[in-house]
Order: structure tokens, then sequence, then C-alpha cells
């Protein structure tokens, strides 16, 4: 319909400003940024005259040639008197480069990363995630009640100097491992459980290349009537073999953790081919990924399920030591240090 | 603990390598690996001194003549125990030592030296360093010294023992896990004492006063002993497991405790005042002299070992100074005793004292089995040492214990395991391992649990040495398992990943700092009460973060140290603040954290634009973030903020999620900083609520077109675009889409204090398209609004 008076309503505009800029000229003033501006109002990509090329669309089929025509005329003409205002493209814009030259490198795009120890949790994630298990999460701070008491730690045993703590208070403490989470988990929810639990944990531990103070752990539970050590073990090679690649051979070894029993260690074939492999395995060629086991009658009994009723089974692992295996990291202070260098590789 | 091979089998038969015994041994869960000797040093050998001689000239220095097999060289050594015809390490000119140290030709004191002769500390052997190294007898001079050493060393396990298993403290333990294992006979060690005419009775009392402490105290005296060194069968034993012998009786207890795993005591019985042991708790603020010399307060805790004077020992910890056994004692008198662990524990921690005998009485003991250590280490001191037995043994036992009974059931230990395992073979395994196990009802059965594995209490633990026994890696693995739909719970974190999905691409870094910090970082971002350790590590780390803008700034710090360029961070995390009405008083934030290096992206390319990284990329950054986690009506609103400059309050549907802005000059020197640098900090708990809520509906593609008009308007300086824009949309009309800013300016042609500033204005209607002239009235009406509220001019070019 109005293309025309359109056409017309653009070039009265144009000429408005096109006479500005040469006043501009003409006074002596530097007018190129007006005539850059001039130039994108009305043949940038989102210009006036673009504006009216997307218009064609709405025309007939019989109706688009002749209106074509007429605009690429108007741009002709404003190309033309832009053209006229500037000798060439703005300083800004000109390429450094005298001519086209394929062979300088590209953009430089801009990729971040995320964490290698965000990578590696994910992707444990997604393998629990396949077979049918959820997330949850419990906190950091914690009470002795949730980190030792109610997962069968007792007080003066031995096996509370597995873990050197970080206290608060008397009762409060930094968590040292991510199973105080199965103790929320079977307080909030009533089974069948089927969750695996990823978190920070602390141990005061001095910082090294070996240990530092924090680390990332996942922890999983399994809770039903007929969970079994069998489907522990299956589950748990699968989990392997869809880590590290589907020809892994495990090794499941008595261990021994207050909050599992029977208790066990999962050891993969690693290797002995080169001399790292013979020291991180110690010269077994296996090497330790995750610590598990049956859930104790003593940790049913403190959220008051009925361990005659309910079997379960819980596991555990420790996401620097398995980023540090997959990648070859030797030094577990590189993880927290923020280093760009180290960053930049994942 | 280490475990020699050869001992081992002392007790049980085999023959299988090192490697493959600590493979059988690490699958019945005694985690075990060869002991593979290191030596750091090289072109050390065998030698024979055949003279030595004074040096000229020096009070101390001897020169030796040096027989290595081949050759005789003059070798000048200052060690108070050179002496002729005995055999040394030499290290030969060209020899390497531990640290590097490089063996050369010397003159000392006019004499020429060949070599070195050396000490175990020289060779890093040991520390030993009062002498020269004295080699066997038999050694072959010129000999390699690694492979002399090699040949002489007994092979080594390092055990490395879970808490559970205290009945692995010793090589019999050991030995009765492989026996049951291999289903082969144990021997246990027999002990022949001939006991004097005394009776002991006559020599000595025990009264127990603590019995809770201490349950049981058996005790032998033997009398006229002579206390000398050890033979050499006993010193190569104790060596080979790295334990340096002392004297006879010394070392008979400390075989015993390594052979059996019970740990014994043995004072100067001429020291004991009154002849009379009691057993009882310090009082508190009681101090004693330890063997090592250090005086202890104890407290009420505390069990004490005393005589009529005062305590003797601290109970199943450590000795005291004035009983113990001396070159000049004669008389002993030998206790081996139970003490209940959690006592022992409590007192060797609160002490920070922990030590052989501590270690294995606070895992548990054998209050049987202790009274064959008793017997065992009499009848090797007697052996040893000579004297008189006295006649019988002080037995003080309250409260005897009885072996554990445990119900076992045959369905539960397979519904367990996964197995299919008949009562038959679970007797046949469970007597293998000391426990006696009888049918008593159908399925059901009743099993003894012997006074040697005190810490199998429970019926799972019986199903867990069947476990063992059978080989965790023989049990059944599942090959499919069931899922159960109705256990599937949402994830809360879910928009995490969509976080850091959206970060990278811009460039992003994911980091990770440390949730422990310095105080000084805690109050600078947000003023809630942080929590602190009681325990740190250090003053740098001894409270729990409470932002993650400090961390993500040390980060940049490190960064722009080691000439980083573009630093641009990302954390996801915790914080921490004290909040009393939670149960564990504290409330637990995730937030996001942003902080990127200001300026131009430097180190890009030159001959295109690089983008300018200030707060509004920052913001751009923010906006985009939460468009694309769908959150309804984010608003940026100019703010203040402590450390903060150029600030916007980010919010959603009236919800605040945090300050974004760039960081002062304070907190630049707090940080040391030298670049500019924006941050922000989200609430990430309260952007996955609004996230969940969000506005992510599909609008249909609208077939009509989009009318644009641009329009530049003067205003003063001081208007803010945010208002220009606020009421473009107000007097914009429904048909308005979308307004832009597309051009600010201020300079040459414009009002000092005015700056110009072009709007591009898109106008659409769902249902047809939109004539001129409608679009321009309403263009029109907007300006006029601009106008009267901003006083703003419209620049018609």
């Amino acid at each position: 319909m109005s293309l025309h008076t359109d056409i017309r309503r653009v070039r009265a505009e144009f000429d408005d400003r096109l006479k500005a800029v040469q006043a501009r000229l003409a006074a002596g003033l530097d007018g190129s940024e007006h005539a850059e501006q001039l130039r994108i109002d009305f043949l940038g990509r989102k210009g006036a005259v673009a504006g009216l090329f997307a218009g064609l669309g709405a025309l007939s089929p019989k109706e688009r040639p002749a209106a074509g025509q007429q605009l690429n005329a108007l741009k002709e003409a404003i190309a033309g008197a832009v053209s006229d205002l500037q000798p060439g493209p703005s300083q800004e814009d000109r390429p450094s480069a005298p001519q086209l030259d394929l062979t300088l490198p590209g953009d430089p795009i801009p990729l971040g990363s995320t964490h290698p120890v965000t990578q590696i949790e994910s992707k444990i994630k997604n393998i629990f995630a396949r077979i049918g298990f959820s997330i949850y999460y419990g906190p950091e701070v914690e009470t002795e009640f949730y980190n030792f008491e109610a997962l069968n730690f007792q007080a003066d045993h031995p096996a509370r100097d597995m873990q050197d703590t970080f206290y608060l208070s008397k009762d409060l403490l930094l968590r040292t491992h991510t199973s105080n989470n199965q103790i929320h988990a079977m307080e909030a929810m009533k089974p069948p459980l089927r969750i695996i639990m990823p978190g920070r944990v602390f141990r005061n531990e001095a910082i090294n290349a070996r240990s530092h103070c924090q680390f990332h752990q996942i922890e999983g539970l399994v809770v039903d009537r007929q969970v079994s050590m069998a489907e522990l073990k299956g589950t748990m090679t699968h989990f392997a073999r869809e880590l590290y690649g589907p020809d892994t051979r495990t090794r499941f070894r008595p261990s021994y953790f207050p909050f599992t029993e029977p208790s066990a260690e999962m050891d993969i074939y690693w290797g002995l081919e080169t001399d790292r492999d013979h020291r991180i395995t110690k010269g077994t060629g296996w090497l330790e990924i995750l610590g598990c086991g049956m859930v104790h009658p003593n940790v049913f009994k403190a959220v008051d399920l009925d361990p005659l009723k309910w079997t379960g089974y819980a596991f555990g692992m420790g996401l620097e030591r398995m980023a540090m295996l997959k990648w070859g990291i030797g030094d577990i202070r590189l993880f927290f240090e923020g280093d760009l260098r180290f960053l930049r590789q994942f | 603990m280490k475990i020699s091979i050869d001992w081992l089998k002392d007790f049980v038969d085999f023959d299988l390598p090192a490697d493959q015994l600590a493979a059988v041994l690490t699958n019945l869960g005694l985690e075990s690996t060869v002991e593979t000797a290191t030596y750091d040093f090289t072109g050390v050998v065998v030698g024979r001194i055949d003279a030595v001689e004074p040096l000229a000239g020096s009070d101390h220095l001897s020169i030796c003549q040096v027989n290595l097999g081949d050759t005789v060289v003059p070798v000048v050594c200052g060690a108070p125990n050179v002496t002729q015809g005995i055999k040394v390490p030499v290290a030969k000119v060209g020899a390497i030592l531990p640290y590097g140290v490089k063996i050369k030709k010397t003159k000392i004191r006019g004499q020429t030296s060949q070599g070195m002769i050396c000490a175990e500390n020289e060779l890093q052997l040991s520390d030993e360093q009062s002498g020269i190294m004295i080699l066997d007898e038999q050694a072959t001079m010129g000999q390699d010294l690694q492979e002399y050493l090699k040949s002489r060393r007994a092979t080594t396990l390092d055990l490395d023992l879970t808490p559970n298993r205290g009945d692995c403290f010793g090589h019999l333990g050991v030995a009765r896990d492989l026996a049951a294992k291999w289903n082969t006979s144990l021997r246990v060690p027999a002990s022949a004492i001939t006991e004097g005419p005394i009776p002991i009775d006559d020599l000595a009392t025990v009264t127990i006063t603590a019995p809770e402490g201490c349950h049981r105290y058996v005790a032998r005296v033997i009398t006229g002993v002579t206390v000398g060194p050890s033979p050499e069968w006993l010193v190569k034993r104790l060596e080979s497991v790295g334990l340096r012998a002392i004297n006879n009786v010394v070392d008979a207890s400390n075989y015993v405790l390594l052979e059996l795993g019970h740990p014994l005591h043995i004072f100067d019985y001429d020291r004991l005042a009154g002849h009379h042991i009691d057993v009882h708790f310090a009082r508190e603020g009681q101090s004693f002299t330890t063997l090592d010399g250090v005086e202890r307060e104890l407290g009420g805790h505390h069990l004490l070992i005393a005589d009529d004077h005062g305590p003797v020992a601290l109970a199943g910890i450590m000795g005291g100074v004035q009983s113990e056994v001396t070159d000049q004692t004669v008389n002993l008198f030998i206790e081996s005793a139970y003490f209940a662990p959690s006592v022992i524990r409590r007192g060797a921690k609160s002490l920070d004292l922990s030590t052989d005998a501590s270690k294995r009485f606070e895992r548990d003991t054998d209050i049987e089995g202790l009274v064959l250590a008793l017997e065992r280490v009499t009848s090797l001191v007697a052996e040893l040492a000579g004297g008189s037995v006295a006649q019988g043994m002080i037995d003080v036992y309250p409260q005897v214990h009885e072996p554990k009974e445990i119900d076992l059931s045959v369905p539960f230990t397979n519904r367990l395991l996964g197995t299919d395992l008949s009562a038959g073979q679970l007797v046949g395994d469970l007597g293998r391992l000391g426990i006696a196990a009888t049918l008593i009802v159908e399925e059901t059965l009743r099993c003894v649990v012997p006074l040697s594995r005190p810490e199998l209490t429970q019926p799972v633990d019986l199903i867990e040495e069947i476990a063992r026994l059978e080989g965790y890696d023989s049990l059944p693995a599942v090959e499919g398992v069931e899922v159960r739909l109705g256990a599937f719970i949402p994830d809360t974190q879910a928009h995490f990943s969509q976080v850091r999905d959206t970060l990278v691409p811009w460039g992003f870094h994911e980091h990770l700092a440390n949730t422990l910090t310095h105080r000084k970082y805690t109050g600078l971002f947000t003023d809630v009460p942080a929590i602190e350790l009681q325990n740190p590590l250090s003053q740098e780390l001894a409270y729990l973060r409470t932002a993650l803008l400090p961390g993500l700034l040390q980060a940049v710090v490190f960064n722009e140290r080691r000439r980083q360029k573009n630093i641009q961070l990302f954390e996801i995390g915790a914080v921490h603040h004290r909040n009393d009405r939670a149960y564990n008083q504290t409330r637990e934030t995730f937030k996001l954290g942003l902080v990127v290096s200001a300026g131009k992206g430097t180190g890009d390319v030159h001959w295109k634009r690089p983008v300018e990284k200030d707060v509004y990329y920052l913001k751009g950054v923010v906006a985009r973030l939460l468009q694309s986690l769908a959150l309804p009506a984010s608003t940026f609103v100019p703010a203040e903020a402590e450390h903060l400059t150029s600030v916007l309050r980010v919010s959603s549907n009236g919800v605040m999620l945090g300050f974004l802005g760039e960081v002062d000059e304070t907190v630049r020197q707090i940080f040391g900083l030298g670049n500019r640098v924006v941050v922000v900090e989200l609430d990430l708990d309260q952007l996955g609520q609004l996230s969940r809520k969000g506005d992510d509906h599909y609008r249909d593609v609208i077939p009509y077109p989009v009318v644009e008009r641009d329009i530049a308007l003067e205003v003063p300086l001081t208007t803010s675009a945010g208002d220009l824009l606020d009421t473009c949309w107000q007097k914009g009309g429904k048909y308005l889409r979308d307004v832009r800013i597309f051009d600010l300016y201020s300079g040459k042609g414009i009002d000092q204090d005015k700056k110009s500033l072009a709007f591009r204005l898109y106008f659409q209607s769902a249902d047809r398209t939109l004539k001129d002239g409608e679009v321009d009235q309403q263009v029109q009406r907007i300006i006029d609004a601009l106008h009267l509220k901003h006083q703003a001019h419209w620049r018609r070019s």
C-alpha cells in the first residue's frame, strides 16, 4: 500500500539529517561521528532502509519487483550521499591489515571453563542419574549427631581418628564427610531411597600437595526391602565401567567404616606401565576408587527404621582424588587457588 | 604396622612370594603393601679395616688401611669405634651419598684419604651417628653395600590396619586370619616356665580400686635376672620390623608385643614401694613424670598404676621414670593387664600421647590372651636373662568376661549378601575363625565369639566375617537393578549447572575458593555474624566465609601477580553465618560470585574493537544470565553498598538478589589488587526459587512487521536513562514491544550540561500491520511525556 509514502518519508528524513551534518562540516566542526550515525541509522543492518526492505514481504508477489527496484534506488542514493560525506571507513573500523589476508588469526572468541571438580561431579551425577538415582543435598556445618553419632561413630573410639575434625563449638563441626546426608535423607524421606549426595567436606589436615583442609565427595545411598551386597557390587562395577571404560576391572576388599557392615573398598585395575602407575598403586596395579558397604543396623536405628525390614547400601568417593587420577594432577592445592593457567586447561 | 614374613611363618605354613601374600591379606581386609627398600647412595662397598693408626697432629682422627677386596686404600676416619679387623661401609672416591654429597680424594693434615667410612645416618639407614656402621663378619669385601643390605633384610609388609582390627596388631593375629583363609592349622607359641620355690604372694600384691578402668590384672615376679644385650636372633627380629634392641628384658617385652599384640609392662621390682600395685584413677591435677622425662598434669579420667608411694605408670599408655628397668635391675615385676579401651583412648587423647601400648589398648585387647602374653614374656626373660620365676601368678579379675553369644539368621545372611550359602557352610566359615556356631532352631545359628575378637558384637559383624572368608570377589554381583519411580526427588540445585553453562561461553572460569578464611575478610561485603573455628589450622583459615567475593578477589590477585590477562572468574558455593534458630545454628546460603578485571580486553587483537569490561559489561552479563534463567522482571537500581562504587542493586520480582559494582579503594588495598575489578554476588537459592516460578512461556511468532522509530533526545546530564526508559514504557501504548538505547553522546554540538541519548522504539501489533500515522502519534506522545517529565528536548536534526 504505502511503501511509496514510506520511501518518501525516509528520503525526507535522510535529507534533513544530511543537511545538518553538511552544515557541521561546512562550519569546520568534526562531523565524522554524525556521518557514521547517519550511515548506521539508514544503511545499517537495522537501519531505516533495511526496515523498508523488511516490509517487502508484506506485499503481494506482483507488487514486489517494482517496490524492490524503488528501494534499491533509494539505498544507492543514500549510500552515495553518505560516502560523499566520508572519504573512507572511519579510523576505528578500518582494519590495520592493508588487504584481505585470510591467514590472519580468527577473532578471539571467549570461552571459560567449569572447574575440574565440577566436571567430575557432573559426570558421576549423570552416570547415577541414568540408573535411577536422585540428587539430595545437606549442610556443611553439622552437629556431632549427624556427622558421627548417628553414623555409629562411638565417642572415644579410634574410628574418630580416621577424620580430623574442625569444631565450631562443643557440638558443632564442619562435616568431615558427606555421610551426614544419609541421616538427613532418611529423616526427611521414607524409603525406598535411591540418592546421591555431593558436597564439600572438611578435615583438620595441614595443606600440602597431597592433603587439603577441604575437598569434595559424592555419597550414595540406596534403601529398600531387598537390597543386597550383590546389588552394591553390581552397581559399583557398572559405575566404574561407565567412568573408566567398559573393560575396567574392579576388585572389592574388606574395609572398615563405622556406618556400614560389611564394609568394602572398591579398587580398579590401573595397570603398571609407567613409574607413575607404580607409585600411585604402590606397586600393586590396583587403585582405590571408593568406599562402600551395607548400611549398619545402628544407623537404621538412629533414624527409626527397622533394620530387619529395610536393608541398604552406601558408598562414597573423593572428587579431587578422581580428578587427580583422570588428569594426572599431582598437587591438590591447584584446585583451590584459582590459577587461570590451571583452570584454562579444563 | 610392619609385619615380617619370616615371623609369620612361625605360626602358619605357607610358601608364597611377598606380593602374593600381600594380595591375600589385602583381600582379607588387612591392606598390605610389600616394603621395598630404596637406598639413596651409590658407590658404597664393604671394606675391612686392616690397620688403624692415629693421625699425626690430630687428637681424634685415625688413618685406616681399608681393604676393598681388590685394593687397599688409606681413609681418614674420626669415629670413636674404628677398630682393626671390623668390616664397614666404605664410600669410594666418586661415591654419591644422600643429599648429593660426592666423595672426593682429599688431603687431611697432609695425609691422603681416598674415601669415607660411613655411619648409618650418613647413609640414611637410621639416625645412628655415634660411630661408624659395623657390618657382619661374613660380609664379602668389595660387595656393593646395597646388595649386602638387601640380602640381609627380611621381607616385610606394611599393614594399614583399620580401627576394627585390633586383633591383628601382632603377628599371631595376622597368622590366625591367614590360617582361617587357607583352612590350615595355626601354631600358637608355647611357653615353658620353671617356677622357683617362693610363692608370688609372698613377694607382691595387686589391688584394683578402679575396676571400670582395669578389668583384669595379671603379674609375675622374676628374681635375680641379669640385664644385658639380647642375642642376635632377637636383635635381628626386632630390627626387621623397625625396632631397635635395648636390653634383653625390654626386648623380650617388645618381642611379645609384636608377636601377640598384647602390651606388657615390666617394672623394677625393687623400686615398687611396698611391693604392692594398685590401679586407680588419678586425682584431678595430679602430676606424673613419664618415661620420656616429661612431667604431665593428669585429669580424673587418667588411670594410674601406683605403688604405696604413688604412681609408677600411666596405665596402658606409658611407664614412669623411677620404676624403669635399668642395667642394674635384678628383680622384675611383670604386668599384663586389660584396660578399658575408652579410658585409655580418652587418657592418651587428652595428653596427646599415642604409644604402641595405647594404640593397642584403645582398639580393645584379648582379656584371655593376656595370660599367654605374660607366660610368653616370663619364659623369654627367664631364658635370656636368667633368674628365678616366683611360684604362681597374680590374677585379679573382678568380673569375668564371658564370650559373647550372637544369634545369626541364615536367611538374613543370604539376603544381605545376595548369596545362597547353607547353614553348614556358615558354620564351617565361622569355625575356621574360631567362632563356634551351632544350629539352635531352624535357620538360626548360635555363635560363640572368642574373647580375642571383642569387636564382633552383632549379626552383621559375623556376616562380614563370612564375606571376608568367602572372599568379597567371589560374592555374586547383580546384572540389573530395580528402579523405583516413586523414589525420585527433584534436584534443588539444577539451576547451578544452567548458570555455569551460561557463563562459560562468555569467558568466565569457575573457581572454588577455600570456605575457611581470615577474619578480616568476613565483614567486607556483609555484616552478618561470622562463624569462628575452635581449632583452626591458622589465623588465615579461622572463619567460615560470609561471602564469595573475598575468595574470588584473592584469586584475581593471584592471577595478576602471575601476569594473567582477561581475568573473569565465578564461583558457586555456600557461605555461612550464625543463625541460632537453625538446628546447626547456621544459615547456609548458596551464592554466585562473579569478578571481572576491568578495562579493555588486554591481549585481544588490536584491529578489532575490544569490549570495555566495566560495570555495564557485568550488568549485561547478569541481565542476560537472569533472562536465561527465565527470571521475572529483573531490575537494576542504583544503590549504595559497602566497599563498592558504581553500585546497582539487582532484584527480581521485588526480591533482592545482590549487589553489583566496582570494588573501592579500601578493598583494592586490602587485597593488593592492581587492576580495577567489577564484581557481583547473587543469592542462588532465591534465584532458584524465582526461576522455578519464572516466565518461560512461548509466545506466538507475529507475522506482522515491526515498525521502528528512532528519536534522539537532549537531556540534562543528571537525567538517568532508566527514568527515560520507564517513561517510554509508560507512554508507549499497547504496541510498544521494545525500547533500546543505541547512542549516548556529549561534547561538541551539545550544551555542556546536556547529553544526547538516542532511542530506538519498536512497535508491533499481534493482529495487523500498524499504520505509520498511529505509530507517529504514539511516538509523539512519548516525546511529549519525556519533555514534560524530564525536560527532554527532541533533536530533530
